[in-house]
């Protein structure tokens, strides 16, 4: 179900982020800030943070814990992991194709158009 | 955090505040919590009824305007024929504009360039012709700006309904098309389509709102 994530528009990118950093267990807003902003290099700001949270849980692809002093840890679903595998599993694909294309382009029998 | 609802405060503002009171916000990270907190009026957990009434009230003015319009001894064909009914199309006007932001909300996240030129497009149109018919109501010569503003709300007005077609609300998307089009048809028939169409647009929005799942905070097209 890549199209859960292409229907998100601005905030893909930031739910895809957070869908991986929940793929290793729950954690908190503030780690789920840090360890996104190390995963793609990209600040995620804490507006952005809470939006994409909200839309993801909205969608059911992650759900809260209970609140933890003031800090409510996120998982992912059943369906948030799933919708993260095929993601991967797309991207997967994509990186493959590429890579062999230009494998080809790079061989000494590299023909030009 | 006070630019957040109640609602959204009530939900995620403690875990926010702790999230805050961890990492000392920077000036990108200040403007990114304005955004956020526009975004959480514009998405609230349980979508507002302000649109729904909105088109409500425009098209019952709209309706109005139109029998009024119908029953003056000025016929249409004649300048200034809008004298008389000129508070029925203040108000209609004044109306549409939230009505037709609640309709581009419904286009989701993946609203698009087209949605969003539309959207930009309806509200500054919508604006100035609001602004030119009050003019006008103070007497104060109108006639140019209210056709220009009014035909750039008809063209934002109508890529927005051609953005709703794309996103799978056919029905919607060709009523707001429809107004559009009678927006900038000849008067005589131009204002009675435009009645018909947003009363239907009403109506639609009625039912959506009346048989929508609260705790189903998903874009409808979804």
């Amino acid at each position: 179900m890549p199209d859960e994530l292409a229907g998100l528009g601005r905030f893909a990118e930031p739910s895809l982020a957070i869908l991986l950093v929940l793929g290793d267990g729950p954690k908190h807003g503030y780690a789920i800030m840090t360890e996104a902003r190390q995963l793609t290099g990209e600040p995620l700001g804490p507006g952005t943070l809470y939006a994409t949270l909200q839309r993801l849980e909205d969608r059911r692809l992650i759900e809260a814990l209970p609140a933890e002093d003031r800090r409510r840890p996120y998982r992912l679903t059943e369906a948030g992991t799933t919708v993260l595998r095929a993601h991967l599993e797309g991207l997967g694909d994509l990186v493959r194709t590429g890579l062999a294309r230009l494998g080809r382009s790079e061989g000494p029998e590299r023909e030009t158009p | 955090m006070g630019l957040y609802p109640r609602a959204w405060r009530n939900r995620y503002g403690a875990e926010l505040e702790a999230l805050l009171e961890a990492e000392r916000l920077g000036f990108r990270a200040g403007l990114d919590l304005v955004r956020g907190a526009l975004d959480a009026h514009l998405h609230p957990e349980r979508p507002s009824p302000i649109p729904v009434i909105a088109a409500v009230t425009a098209s019952a003015l709209a309706v109005a305007h139109t029998i009024a319009l119908s029953t003056q001894p000025v016929a249409t064909e004649w300048p200034g024929y809008l004298a008389d009914a000129l508070p029925l199309i203040i108000g209609a006007v004044a109306a549409l504009l939230p009505a037709v932001i609640g309709l581009w909300l419904k286009l989701g996240d993946a609203d698009g360039a087209f949605g969003r030129i539309g959207l930009g497009l309806a509200v500054a149109g919508h604006v100035v012709w609001l602004v030119a018919l009050l003019g006008a109501a103070l007497r104060i010569d109108y006639g140019p700006i209210t056709a220009i503003a009014a035909t750039v709300a008809m063209a934002g007005t109508a890529a927005l309904g051609v953005a709703l077609v794309g996103h799978s609300r056919v029905l919607l998307g060709g009523l707001l098309a429809l107004a559009a089009l009678a927006g900038v048809a000849p008067p005589s028939l131009g204002w009675p389509l435009f009645a018909g169409a947003w009363t239907a647009i009403a109506a639609v929005l009625v039912l959506e709102y009346g048989i929508s799942d609260p705790m189903d905070r998903r874009p409808r097209h979804a």
